[in-house]
Protein backbone atom coordinates (compact mmCIF):
# COMPACT_ATOMS: atom_id res chain seq x y z
CA UNK A 1 0.00 0.00 0.00
CA UNK A 2 1.29 3.41 -0.81
CA UNK A 3 2.06 6.19 1.85
CA UNK A 4 0.77 9.13 -0.85
CA UNK A 5 1.50 11.83 2.32
CA UNK A 6 4.89 10.49 3.45
CA UNK A 7 5.74 10.13 -0.86
CA UNK A 8 5.09 14.20 -1.00
CA UNK A 9 7.49 14.87 1.65
CA UNK A 10 9.77 12.67 0.56
CA UNK A 11 9.02 14.17 -3.60
CA UNK A 12 9.24 17.47 -1.96
CA UNK A 13 12.91 17.23 -0.17
CA UNK A 14 14.17 15.69 -3.08
CA UNK A 15 12.66 18.85 -5.20
CA UNK A 16 14.35 20.75 -2.72
CA UNK A 17 17.90 18.80 -3.29
CA UNK A 18 17.40 19.52 -6.88
CA UNK A 19 17.24 23.52 -6.61
CA UNK A 20 19.55 23.93 -4.18
CA UNK A 21 22.80 23.49 -6.80
CA UNK A 22 20.56 26.08 -9.14
CA UNK A 23 20.07 28.37 -5.99
CA UNK A 24 23.20 28.25 -4.60
CA UNK A 25 24.66 28.87 -8.14
CA UNK A 26 22.43 31.89 -8.92
CA UNK A 27 23.17 33.24 -5.32
CA UNK A 28 26.71 33.03 -5.88
CA UNK A 29 26.43 34.95 -9.01
CA UNK A 30 24.49 37.50 -7.58
CA UNK A 31 27.41 37.82 -4.71
CA UNK A 32 29.80 37.73 -7.25
CA UNK A 33 27.95 40.36 -8.89
CA UNK A 34 27.31 42.57 -6.51
CA UNK A 35 30.70 42.61 -5.13
CA UNK A 36 32.43 43.26 -8.52
CA UNK A 37 29.38 46.28 -8.84
CA UNK A 38 30.95 47.65 -5.52
CA UNK A 39 34.42 47.55 -6.19
CA UNK A 40 33.46 49.44 -9.23
CA UNK A 41 31.79 52.17 -7.13
CA UNK A 42 34.11 51.89 -4.23
CA UNK A 43 36.67 52.74 -6.81
CA UNK A 44 34.76 55.13 -8.36
CA UNK A 45 34.06 57.37 -4.80
CA UNK A 46 38.09 56.45 -3.86
CA UNK A 47 38.93 58.61 -7.25
CA UNK A 48 36.81 61.17 -6.45
CA UNK A 49 37.57 61.96 -3.11
CA UNK A 50 41.68 61.53 -3.32
CA UNK A 51 41.68 64.43 -5.43
CA UNK A 52 39.39 66.54 -3.62
CA UNK A 53 41.98 66.30 -1.02
CA UNK A 54 44.54 67.28 -3.22
CA UNK A 55 42.95 70.51 -4.54
CA UNK A 56 41.87 71.60 -0.98
CA UNK A 57 45.61 71.63 -0.66
CA UNK A 58 45.91 73.45 -3.86
CA UNK A 59 43.60 76.05 -3.43
CA UNK A 60 45.80 76.91 0.17
CA UNK A 61 49.03 77.49 -2.34
CA UNK A 62 46.97 78.96 -4.93
CA UNK A 63 45.98 82.06 -2.53
CA UNK A 64 49.25 83.87 -2.44
CA UNK A 65 49.46 83.13 -6.56
CA UNK A 66 46.43 84.93 -7.32
CA UNK A 67 47.60 87.79 -5.17
CA UNK A 68 50.62 87.23 -7.66
CA UNK A 69 48.22 87.43 -10.29
CA UNK A 70 46.71 90.79 -9.48
CA UNK A 71 50.33 92.14 -9.27
CA UNK A 72 50.69 90.93 -12.40
CA UNK A 73 47.19 91.69 -13.93
CA UNK A 74 48.43 95.61 -13.06
CA UNK A 75 51.34 95.06 -14.69
CA UNK A 76 49.21 94.34 -17.38
CA UNK A 77 46.69 97.24 -17.25
CA UNK A 78 49.35 99.69 -16.76
CA UNK A 79 50.87 97.55 -19.75
CA UNK A 80 47.55 98.51 -21.57
CA UNK A 81 47.65 101.85 -20.51
CA UNK A 82 50.95 102.65 -21.89
CA UNK A 83 49.89 100.91 -25.17
CA UNK A 84 46.58 102.83 -25.10
CA UNK A 85 48.62 105.98 -24.28
CA UNK A 86 51.01 104.90 -27.24
CA UNK A 87 47.98 104.60 -29.75
CA UNK A 88 47.22 108.10 -29.01
CA UNK A 89 50.76 109.18 -30.56
CA UNK A 90 49.23 108.10 -33.61
CA UNK A 91 51.66 105.21 -34.48
CA UNK A 92 49.28 102.20 -35.36
CA UNK A 93 51.52 99.47 -35.77
CA UNK A 94 53.76 100.17 -32.39
CA UNK A 95 55.49 97.15 -31.29
CA UNK A 96 54.42 96.05 -27.48
CA UNK A 97 56.99 97.23 -24.98
CA UNK A 98 59.35 94.41 -24.01
CA UNK A 99 58.75 92.37 -20.30
CA UNK A 100 61.79 94.34 -18.84
CA UNK A 101 59.76 97.48 -19.32
CA UNK A 102 56.71 96.52 -18.09
CA UNK A 103 58.43 94.66 -14.82
CA UNK A 104 59.56 98.27 -13.69
CA UNK A 105 60.25 99.02 -10.76
CA UNK A 106 57.40 100.67 -8.69
CA UNK A 107 59.77 103.67 -8.39
CA UNK A 108 59.88 104.39 -12.05
CA UNK A 109 56.22 103.54 -12.52
CA UNK A 110 55.47 106.42 -9.83
CA UNK A 111 58.19 108.58 -11.98
CA UNK A 112 56.09 107.48 -14.91
CA UNK A 113 52.58 108.20 -13.68
CA UNK A 114 53.87 111.70 -12.62
CA UNK A 115 55.51 112.71 -16.04
CA UNK A 116 51.59 111.77 -17.70
CA UNK A 117 50.30 113.92 -14.79
CA UNK A 118 52.55 116.95 -15.97
CA UNK A 119 53.03 115.84 -19.45
CA UNK A 120 49.16 115.25 -19.94
CA UNK A 121 48.61 113.73 -23.06
CA UNK A 122 52.21 113.92 -25.16
CA UNK A 123 54.26 111.97 -22.26
CA UNK A 124 53.53 108.37 -23.40
CA UNK A 125 54.61 109.23 -26.99
CA UNK A 126 57.66 110.27 -25.31
CA UNK A 127 58.08 107.37 -24.24
CA UNK A 128 58.32 105.64 -27.19
CA UNK A 129 60.26 108.18 -28.74
CA UNK A 130 62.59 107.47 -26.53
CA UNK A 131 62.37 103.73 -26.38
CA UNK A 132 62.92 103.99 -30.41
CA UNK A 133 65.99 106.39 -29.70
CA UNK A 134 67.29 103.85 -27.47
CA UNK A 135 66.98 101.10 -30.63
CA UNK A 136 68.48 103.36 -33.21
CA UNK A 137 71.86 104.18 -32.22
CA UNK A 138 73.05 100.41 -32.63
CA UNK A 139 71.85 100.43 -36.07
CA UNK A 140 73.47 103.48 -36.98
CA UNK A 141 76.19 101.85 -35.91
CA UNK A 142 75.96 98.52 -37.36
CA UNK A 143 74.54 99.25 -40.74
CA UNK A 144 76.50 102.34 -42.04
CA UNK A 145 74.58 101.85 -45.62
CA UNK A 146 71.42 103.67 -43.97
CA UNK A 147 69.94 105.90 -46.10
CA UNK A 148 69.55 109.72 -45.56
CA UNK A 149 65.91 109.22 -44.64
CA UNK A 150 67.14 107.26 -41.40
CA UNK A 151 69.61 109.88 -40.51
CA UNK A 152 67.04 112.64 -41.39
CA UNK A 153 64.55 110.86 -38.80
CA UNK A 154 67.19 110.52 -36.19
CA UNK A 155 68.18 114.01 -36.73
CA UNK A 156 64.38 114.98 -36.35
CA UNK A 157 63.89 112.22 -32.99
CA UNK A 158 66.97 113.93 -31.47
CA UNK A 159 66.13 117.50 -31.86
CA UNK A 160 62.52 116.88 -30.84
CA UNK A 161 63.88 114.88 -28.00
CA UNK A 162 65.66 118.06 -26.81
CA UNK A 163 63.09 119.72 -27.35
CA UNK A 164 60.67 117.35 -25.23
CA UNK A 165 63.71 117.86 -22.50
CA UNK A 166 63.67 121.58 -22.65
CA UNK A 167 59.67 121.32 -22.76
CA UNK A 168 59.42 119.53 -19.53
CA UNK A 169 59.67 122.81 -16.91
CA UNK A 170 57.74 124.90 -20.15
CA UNK A 171 54.59 126.51 -19.78
CA UNK A 172 51.65 125.07 -21.49
CA UNK A 173 52.08 127.22 -24.45
CA UNK A 174 55.41 125.54 -24.81
CA UNK A 175 53.46 122.19 -24.88
CA UNK A 176 51.55 123.81 -27.53
CA UNK A 177 54.23 124.40 -29.65
CA UNK A 178 55.63 121.00 -29.68
CA UNK A 179 52.49 119.72 -30.30
CA UNK A 180 52.02 121.65 -33.12
CA UNK A 181 55.89 120.81 -33.64
CA UNK A 182 54.67 116.53 -33.49
CA UNK A 183 51.83 117.70 -35.36
CA UNK A 184 53.51 118.83 -38.09
CA UNK A 185 55.90 115.23 -38.17
CA UNK A 186 53.04 113.22 -37.13
CA UNK A 187 51.89 112.57 -40.96
CA UNK A 188 55.44 111.40 -41.17
CA UNK A 189 56.08 108.76 -38.39
CA UNK A 190 53.49 105.68 -39.43
CA UNK A 191 55.30 105.70 -42.91
CA UNK A 192 59.07 106.44 -41.24
CA UNK A 193 58.45 104.33 -37.88
CA UNK A 194 58.25 101.32 -40.33
CA UNK A 195 60.77 102.03 -42.08
CA UNK A 196 62.84 102.28 -38.81
CA UNK A 197 61.57 98.61 -38.25
CA UNK A 198 62.22 96.92 -40.97
CA UNK A 199 65.76 97.37 -39.92
CA UNK A 200 65.14 96.60 -36.36
CA UNK A 201 63.32 93.59 -37.50
CA UNK A 202 65.88 92.55 -39.47
CA UNK A 203 68.80 92.59 -36.47
CA UNK A 204 65.96 91.46 -34.17
CA UNK A 205 63.38 88.76 -35.58
CA UNK A 206 62.83 86.81 -32.69
CA UNK A 207 61.57 89.36 -30.80
CA UNK A 208 59.20 91.09 -33.47
CA UNK A 209 57.73 87.73 -33.95
CA UNK A 210 57.51 86.69 -30.33
CA UNK A 211 55.09 89.89 -29.82
CA UNK A 212 53.33 89.56 -32.78
CA UNK A 213 52.78 86.28 -31.50
CA UNK A 214 51.78 87.13 -27.76
CA UNK A 215 49.40 89.63 -29.13
CA UNK A 216 47.49 86.70 -31.23
CA UNK A 217 47.31 84.25 -27.96
CA UNK A 218 46.20 87.09 -25.81
CA UNK A 219 43.28 87.49 -28.00
CA UNK A 220 43.25 84.01 -28.28
CA UNK A 221 43.26 83.23 -25.04
CA UNK A 222 40.70 86.54 -23.93
CA UNK A 223 38.47 84.26 -26.07
CA UNK A 224 38.88 81.21 -24.85
CA UNK A 225 38.90 82.27 -21.17
CA UNK A 226 35.19 84.32 -22.03
CA UNK A 227 34.24 81.17 -23.76
CA UNK A 228 35.33 78.98 -20.27
CA UNK A 229 33.04 81.29 -18.00
CA UNK A 230 30.16 80.77 -20.17
CA UNK A 231 30.47 77.17 -19.74
CA UNK A 232 32.78 75.71 -17.51
CA UNK A 233 34.55 73.07 -19.71
CA UNK A 234 37.85 72.08 -18.39
CA UNK A 235 39.20 71.58 -22.14
CA UNK A 236 38.76 75.15 -22.14
CA UNK A 237 40.43 75.68 -19.03
CA UNK A 238 43.32 73.63 -20.32
CA UNK A 239 44.16 74.87 -23.34
CA UNK A 240 44.57 78.23 -21.54
CA UNK A 241 46.62 76.43 -18.94
CA UNK A 242 48.56 74.83 -21.10
CA UNK A 243 48.99 78.24 -23.11
CA UNK A 244 50.23 80.18 -20.12
CA UNK A 245 52.56 77.61 -19.60
CA UNK A 246 54.13 77.81 -23.36
CA UNK A 247 54.60 81.65 -22.57
CA UNK A 248 56.27 81.63 -19.29
CA UNK A 249 53.30 82.52 -17.49
CA UNK A 250 53.55 79.90 -14.86
CA UNK A 251 51.26 81.42 -12.32
CA UNK A 252 48.15 81.89 -14.42
CA UNK A 253 49.21 78.09 -15.91
CA UNK A 254 49.02 76.83 -12.74
CA UNK A 255 45.58 78.74 -11.65
CA UNK A 256 43.80 77.55 -14.53
CA UNK A 257 45.07 73.47 -14.76
CA UNK A 258 44.19 74.34 -10.92
CA UNK A 259 40.85 75.28 -12.25
CA UNK A 260 40.77 72.13 -14.64
CA UNK A 261 41.24 69.49 -11.76
CA UNK A 262 38.86 71.09 -9.90
CA UNK A 263 36.19 70.37 -12.75
CA UNK A 264 37.64 67.32 -13.73
CA UNK A 265 40.62 65.50 -11.93
CA UNK A 266 41.08 62.90 -13.92
CA UNK A 267 42.92 64.78 -16.79
CA UNK A 268 46.31 63.70 -17.00
CA UNK A 269 47.72 66.56 -18.71
CA UNK A 270 46.08 69.01 -16.85
CA UNK A 271 47.74 67.41 -13.83
CA UNK A 272 51.31 67.36 -15.77
CA UNK A 273 50.91 71.18 -16.49
CA UNK A 274 50.05 72.06 -12.95
CA UNK A 275 53.09 70.28 -11.65
CA UNK A 276 55.29 72.04 -14.16
CA UNK A 277 53.83 74.97 -13.51
CA UNK A 278 55.09 74.57 -9.81
CA UNK A 279 58.25 73.84 -10.92
CA UNK A 280 58.74 76.56 -12.59
CA UNK A 281 57.24 78.68 -9.38
CA UNK A 282 60.29 76.85 -7.65
CA UNK A 283 57.58 74.60 -5.59
CA UNK A 284 59.95 71.72 -6.66
CA UNK A 285 58.03 69.54 -3.16
CA UNK A 286 54.76 71.00 -3.73
CA UNK A 287 55.09 69.67 -7.41
CA UNK A 288 56.61 65.97 -6.33
CA UNK A 289 54.02 65.95 -4.09
CA UNK A 290 51.07 66.47 -6.21
CA UNK A 291 51.97 64.03 -8.85
CA UNK A 292 53.03 61.32 -6.24
CA UNK A 293 49.46 61.38 -4.80
CA UNK A 294 47.82 61.85 -8.26
CA UNK A 295 50.47 58.53 -9.98
CA UNK A 296 49.20 57.00 -6.74
CA UNK A 297 45.27 56.90 -7.95
CA UNK A 298 46.21 56.84 -11.54
CA UNK A 299 48.88 55.07 -12.09
CA UNK A 300 50.40 57.53 -14.89
CA UNK A 301 53.51 56.80 -17.14
CA UNK A 302 53.75 60.04 -18.07
CA UNK A 303 53.21 61.73 -14.79
CA UNK A 304 55.87 59.02 -13.26
CA UNK A 305 58.39 60.12 -16.14
CA UNK A 306 57.52 63.68 -14.89
CA UNK A 307 57.94 63.05 -11.11
CA UNK A 308 61.33 61.05 -12.15
CA UNK A 309 62.64 64.26 -14.14
CA UNK A 310 62.02 66.41 -11.35
CA UNK A 311 63.03 64.55 -9.05
CA UNK A 312 66.53 64.22 -10.92
CA UNK A 313 66.73 67.38 -12.17
CA UNK A 314 66.35 66.82 -15.71
CA UNK A 315 63.01 69.28 -15.80
CA UNK A 316 63.96 72.69 -13.95
CA UNK B 1 -17.76 -1.71 -8.79
CA UNK B 2 -15.91 -1.07 -12.05
CA UNK B 3 -12.20 -0.82 -12.38
CA UNK B 4 -11.10 2.70 -12.79
CA UNK B 5 -8.93 3.27 -16.28
CA UNK B 6 -6.24 3.75 -13.89
CA UNK B 7 -6.12 0.18 -12.22
CA UNK B 8 -6.54 -1.24 -15.58
CA UNK B 9 -3.45 0.40 -16.90
CA UNK B 10 -1.75 -0.24 -13.53
CA UNK B 11 -2.09 -4.19 -13.82
CA UNK B 12 -0.91 -4.08 -17.82
CA UNK B 13 2.91 -3.11 -16.25
CA UNK B 14 2.81 -6.21 -13.61
CA UNK B 15 6.10 -7.40 -13.85
CA UNK B 16 5.72 -10.68 -15.64
CA UNK B 17 7.08 -12.79 -18.19
CA UNK B 18 3.98 -13.29 -20.53
CA UNK B 19 4.50 -14.00 -24.50
CA UNK B 20 1.01 -12.26 -25.05
CA UNK B 21 2.23 -9.32 -23.43
CA UNK B 22 5.13 -9.00 -26.01
CA UNK B 23 5.55 -5.73 -27.38
CA UNK B 24 6.91 -5.51 -30.89
CA UNK B 25 9.46 -3.26 -31.33
CA UNK B 26 11.24 -2.46 -34.56
CA UNK B 27 14.39 -3.04 -33.38
CA UNK B 28 13.79 -6.07 -31.26
CA UNK B 29 11.12 -7.36 -34.01
CA UNK B 30 14.87 -7.83 -36.06
CA UNK B 31 16.77 -8.82 -33.43
CA UNK B 32 13.97 -11.34 -33.29
CA UNK B 33 13.93 -12.28 -36.81
CA UNK B 34 17.88 -13.16 -37.04
CA UNK B 35 17.19 -15.38 -33.89
CA UNK B 36 14.71 -17.03 -35.51
CA UNK B 37 16.58 -17.55 -38.32
CA UNK B 38 19.55 -18.59 -36.95
CA UNK B 39 17.99 -21.26 -34.65
CA UNK B 40 17.11 -22.69 -38.39
CA UNK B 41 20.43 -23.17 -38.94
CA UNK B 42 22.58 -26.33 -38.11
CA UNK B 43 24.02 -24.16 -35.11
CA UNK B 44 25.33 -25.75 -31.44
CA UNK B 45 24.89 -22.90 -29.27
CA UNK B 46 23.31 -18.91 -29.52
CA UNK B 47 24.32 -16.53 -27.03
CA UNK B 48 21.30 -14.30 -25.86
CA UNK B 49 22.79 -11.18 -23.74
CA UNK B 50 22.13 -8.24 -22.43
CA UNK B 51 22.08 -5.97 -18.96
CA UNK B 52 19.38 -6.94 -16.48
CA UNK B 53 15.52 -6.02 -17.75
CA UNK B 54 16.23 -5.93 -20.86
CA UNK B 55 13.95 -8.20 -22.09
CA UNK B 56 15.95 -11.11 -21.99
CA UNK B 57 13.46 -13.26 -20.73
CA UNK B 58 10.67 -11.97 -22.41
CA UNK B 59 12.51 -12.93 -26.16
CA UNK B 60 13.19 -16.41 -24.85
CA UNK B 61 9.48 -16.61 -23.89
CA UNK B 62 8.18 -15.39 -27.10
CA UNK B 63 10.40 -17.37 -29.21
CA UNK B 64 9.58 -20.37 -27.29
CA UNK B 65 5.83 -19.32 -27.56
CA UNK B 66 6.57 -19.20 -31.50
CA UNK B 67 8.46 -22.52 -31.80
CA UNK B 68 6.37 -24.78 -29.69
CA UNK B 69 3.82 -25.45 -32.39
CA UNK B 70 6.84 -26.40 -34.75
CA UNK B 71 9.28 -28.05 -32.99
CA UNK B 72 10.61 -29.34 -29.41
CA UNK B 73 11.42 -26.30 -27.83
CA UNK B 74 11.94 -26.48 -24.46
CA UNK B 75 12.15 -23.29 -21.58
CA UNK B 76 13.63 -23.53 -18.66
CA UNK B 77 13.19 -19.82 -16.96
CA UNK B 78 15.02 -20.84 -13.42
CA UNK B 79 18.38 -22.90 -13.92
CA UNK B 80 18.16 -26.23 -12.61
CA UNK B 81 21.48 -26.27 -10.50
CA UNK B 82 21.43 -29.43 -9.07
CA UNK B 83 23.45 -31.60 -11.95
CA UNK B 84 21.75 -34.78 -11.99
CA UNK B 85 18.78 -33.04 -11.77
CA UNK B 86 19.10 -31.37 -14.56
CA UNK B 87 20.05 -34.28 -16.70
CA UNK B 88 16.90 -35.95 -15.48
CA UNK B 89 15.20 -32.88 -16.80
CA UNK B 90 16.36 -32.74 -19.57
CA UNK B 91 15.72 -36.85 -20.44
CA UNK B 92 12.08 -36.63 -19.57
CA UNK B 93 11.92 -33.98 -21.48
CA UNK B 94 13.58 -34.62 -24.48
CA UNK B 95 12.97 -38.53 -24.66
CA UNK B 96 10.40 -39.25 -22.49
CA UNK B 97 13.14 -41.10 -19.89
CA UNK B 98 12.18 -41.02 -16.59
CA UNK B 99 15.59 -41.76 -14.18
CA UNK B 100 14.59 -42.07 -10.27
CA UNK B 101 18.19 -42.98 -9.60
CA UNK B 102 20.51 -40.30 -9.93
CA UNK B 103 21.66 -39.45 -13.48
CA UNK B 104 25.31 -38.20 -14.19
CA UNK B 105 26.99 -36.25 -17.15
CA UNK B 106 28.39 -39.79 -18.63
CA UNK B 107 24.75 -41.71 -18.67
CA UNK B 108 23.36 -38.88 -19.97
CA UNK B 109 26.05 -38.61 -22.72
CA UNK B 110 25.13 -41.96 -24.04
CA UNK B 111 21.38 -41.23 -23.89
CA UNK B 112 21.79 -38.24 -26.12
CA UNK B 113 24.52 -40.37 -28.31
CA UNK B 114 22.26 -43.14 -28.67
CA UNK B 115 19.09 -41.45 -30.24
CA UNK B 116 18.67 -40.95 -34.03
CA UNK B 117 17.28 -37.77 -34.81
CA UNK B 118 15.97 -36.07 -38.24
CA UNK B 119 17.77 -32.19 -38.63
CA UNK B 120 14.08 -31.06 -38.24
CA UNK B 121 13.83 -32.91 -35.09
CA UNK B 122 16.50 -31.53 -33.05
CA UNK B 123 15.27 -30.25 -29.92
CA UNK B 124 15.81 -26.54 -28.60
CA UNK B 125 16.48 -25.58 -25.25
CA UNK B 126 15.98 -22.39 -23.74
CA UNK B 127 18.12 -21.65 -20.52
CA UNK B 128 17.35 -18.75 -18.95
CA UNK B 129 19.49 -16.90 -16.49
CA UNK B 130 22.42 -18.83 -17.36
CA UNK B 131 24.97 -17.07 -15.49
CA UNK B 132 23.42 -18.66 -12.66
CA UNK B 133 25.45 -22.12 -14.10
CA UNK B 134 28.57 -22.87 -12.58
CA UNK B 135 31.38 -23.01 -15.16
CA UNK B 136 31.39 -26.75 -14.81
CA UNK B 137 28.30 -27.38 -15.51
CA UNK B 138 28.76 -24.70 -18.47
CA UNK B 139 31.17 -26.50 -20.10
CA UNK B 140 29.09 -29.88 -19.57
CA UNK B 141 26.76 -27.70 -21.84
CA UNK B 142 28.99 -27.06 -24.05
CA UNK B 143 29.81 -30.59 -24.62
CA UNK B 144 26.14 -31.24 -25.02
CA UNK B 145 26.16 -28.89 -27.71
CA UNK B 146 28.93 -30.61 -29.16
CA UNK B 147 26.97 -33.88 -29.97
CA UNK B 148 24.72 -31.87 -32.23
CA UNK B 149 21.78 -33.82 -30.76
CA UNK B 150 20.70 -30.88 -28.86
CA UNK B 151 20.92 -26.76 -29.97
CA UNK B 152 20.65 -24.35 -26.90
CA UNK B 153 19.64 -20.91 -26.51
CA UNK B 154 21.17 -19.26 -23.60
CA UNK B 155 20.41 -15.96 -21.94
CA UNK B 156 22.58 -14.33 -19.64
CA UNK B 157 23.12 -11.19 -17.97
CA UNK B 158 25.70 -9.22 -19.84
CA UNK B 159 28.56 -8.25 -17.31
CA UNK B 160 32.45 -8.63 -17.29
CA UNK B 161 32.45 -12.30 -15.41
CA UNK B 162 29.63 -13.44 -18.36
CA UNK B 163 31.84 -11.91 -20.95
CA UNK B 164 34.91 -13.96 -19.82
CA UNK B 165 32.22 -17.22 -19.97
CA UNK B 166 31.67 -16.29 -22.96
CA UNK B 167 34.85 -15.92 -24.53
CA UNK B 168 36.46 -18.52 -22.54
CA UNK B 169 34.17 -21.70 -22.93
CA UNK B 170 31.97 -20.81 -25.49
CA UNK B 171 33.56 -19.08 -27.86
CA UNK B 172 34.33 -21.46 -30.39
CA UNK B 173 31.20 -22.85 -30.14
CA UNK B 174 28.91 -20.01 -30.30
CA UNK B 175 27.32 -19.51 -33.65
CA UNK B 176 25.60 -16.34 -32.69
CA UNK B 177 25.40 -13.32 -30.25
CA UNK B 178 22.57 -11.49 -29.84
CA UNK B 179 23.10 -8.24 -27.68
CA UNK B 180 19.75 -6.66 -26.36
CA UNK B 181 19.96 -3.49 -25.01
CA UNK B 182 17.80 -0.67 -23.36
CA UNK B 183 15.06 0.87 -24.93
CA UNK B 184 15.50 4.34 -26.36
CA UNK B 185 13.12 7.38 -25.93
CA UNK B 186 11.30 6.82 -28.96
CA UNK B 187 10.94 3.08 -28.74
CA UNK B 188 10.35 3.54 -25.13
CA UNK B 189 7.00 5.67 -25.76
CA UNK B 190 6.48 2.84 -28.61
CA UNK B 191 6.57 0.28 -25.70
CA UNK B 192 4.74 2.14 -22.72
CA UNK B 193 1.75 3.20 -25.58
CA UNK B 194 1.12 -0.14 -27.15
CA UNK B 195 1.33 -1.80 -24.30
CA UNK B 196 -1.15 0.26 -22.84
CA UNK B 197 -3.73 -0.46 -26.39
CA UNK B 198 -3.18 -3.98 -25.98
CA UNK B 199 -5.41 -3.35 -22.64
CA UNK B 200 -7.41 -0.85 -25.02
CA UNK B 201 -6.36 2.11 -22.09
CA UNK B 202 -6.38 4.27 -24.84
CA UNK B 203 -6.96 7.31 -22.72
CA UNK B 204 -3.89 6.95 -20.14
CA UNK B 205 -1.94 5.87 -23.29
CA UNK B 206 -2.62 9.22 -25.12
CA UNK B 207 -1.49 11.21 -21.92
CA UNK B 208 2.35 9.95 -22.49
CA UNK B 209 3.75 12.82 -24.27
CA UNK B 210 7.30 12.82 -25.38
CA UNK B 211 8.21 14.97 -22.19
CA UNK B 212 7.18 12.61 -19.92
CA UNK B 213 8.47 9.69 -21.82
CA UNK B 214 11.72 11.50 -21.81
CA UNK B 215 11.70 11.91 -18.44
CA UNK B 216 10.82 8.26 -17.58
CA UNK B 217 13.57 7.86 -20.16
CA UNK B 218 16.08 9.66 -18.08
CA UNK B 219 14.76 7.75 -14.95
CA UNK B 220 14.70 4.19 -16.18
CA UNK B 221 17.63 4.57 -18.53
CA UNK B 222 15.51 2.84 -21.18
CA UNK B 223 14.95 -0.47 -18.93
CA UNK B 224 11.97 -2.11 -20.01
CA UNK B 225 11.80 -3.92 -15.87
CA UNK B 226 12.38 -0.39 -14.34
CA UNK B 227 9.60 1.30 -16.65
CA UNK B 228 7.41 -1.19 -15.61
CA UNK B 229 7.94 -0.75 -12.25
CA UNK B 230 7.97 2.81 -12.33
CA UNK B 231 4.47 2.85 -14.51
CA UNK B 232 2.53 0.37 -12.32
CA UNK B 233 3.83 2.88 -9.28
CA UNK B 234 2.33 5.50 -11.41
CA UNK B 235 -0.72 4.73 -12.11
CA UNK B 236 -1.13 3.09 -7.94
CA UNK B 237 -0.45 6.57 -7.43
CA UNK B 238 -2.55 7.95 -9.71
CA UNK B 239 -5.73 5.71 -8.07
CA UNK B 240 -4.94 7.49 -4.67
CA UNK B 241 -5.38 10.48 -5.96
CA UNK B 242 -8.38 9.62 -8.23
CA UNK B 243 -10.21 8.47 -5.25
CA UNK B 244 -8.77 11.01 -2.88
CA UNK B 245 -7.60 14.02 -4.28
CA UNK B 246 -8.76 14.09 -7.88
CA UNK B 247 -7.84 17.82 -8.29
CA UNK B 248 -4.08 16.52 -8.71
CA UNK B 249 -4.66 14.66 -11.43
CA UNK B 250 -7.24 16.81 -13.57
CA UNK B 251 -4.36 17.50 -16.52
CA UNK B 252 -4.27 15.67 -19.87
CA UNK B 253 -0.53 14.70 -19.66
CA UNK B 254 1.19 12.64 -16.99
CA UNK B 255 2.44 14.86 -14.11
CA UNK B 256 5.79 15.00 -13.75
CA UNK B 257 5.71 15.07 -10.31
CA UNK B 258 3.58 12.05 -9.98
CA UNK B 259 6.65 10.31 -12.13
CA UNK B 260 8.81 11.37 -9.90
CA UNK B 261 7.08 10.33 -6.86
CA UNK B 262 6.95 7.07 -8.12
CA UNK B 263 10.17 6.88 -8.61
CA UNK B 264 11.19 7.99 -5.59
CA UNK B 265 8.80 4.78 -4.45
CA UNK B 266 10.07 2.33 -6.99
CA UNK B 267 13.97 3.87 -5.60
CA UNK B 268 14.87 5.04 -9.26
CA UNK B 269 15.18 8.54 -7.70
CA UNK B 270 17.08 8.20 -3.95
CA UNK B 271 15.58 10.97 -1.64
Amino acid sequence: MLDIYDLEIRHKKYKQKQLAPYIAISASTAVVIASIAFFILYDFNSKIEEPQQQIVIQQSVAKPVTKDENSTSQNSTAKKEDIAVAQEAVVKPQPEIPKEEIKTTPIEEKKIEEKREEKVILSPSLNFINSIKSQTPPLAKKESSNNNVNKEVKKSLVETQKKQEEAVPATIENVKQVAKKQEVIVPAPPVVVEEILAPISKVDNKNNIDIKRKNNDEDDIKDVIKRFNVNHNPALSLFVAKRYYQSGEYEKAYNYALTTNEINNNIEESWIIFSKSLVKMNKKDMAIETLKKYIGHSQSSQAKQLLDDIQSGKFK
Amino acid sequence: MKPSVYENSRDVFLDTVNANDYVQLERVSSIYQSLRNSIEKPLKMILLYGKPGTGKSMFLSKLHHALISTQKAYLYKTPILDESEFFKTLAQDLYDMKYDSELNFTQFMKVVESVELGSAEIPLILLDEAQLYSTVMMEKIRLLSDTRKVKFVIALHKTEKEDLIAKEHFQTRIWESIKLENASNSELKIYIQKKLMKANCLDTANMFTQKSVNLIHKLTNGNYRNTNKLLYSLFDIYMYYEENNPIKIKGSEISTIIIEMSAIHTGLINA
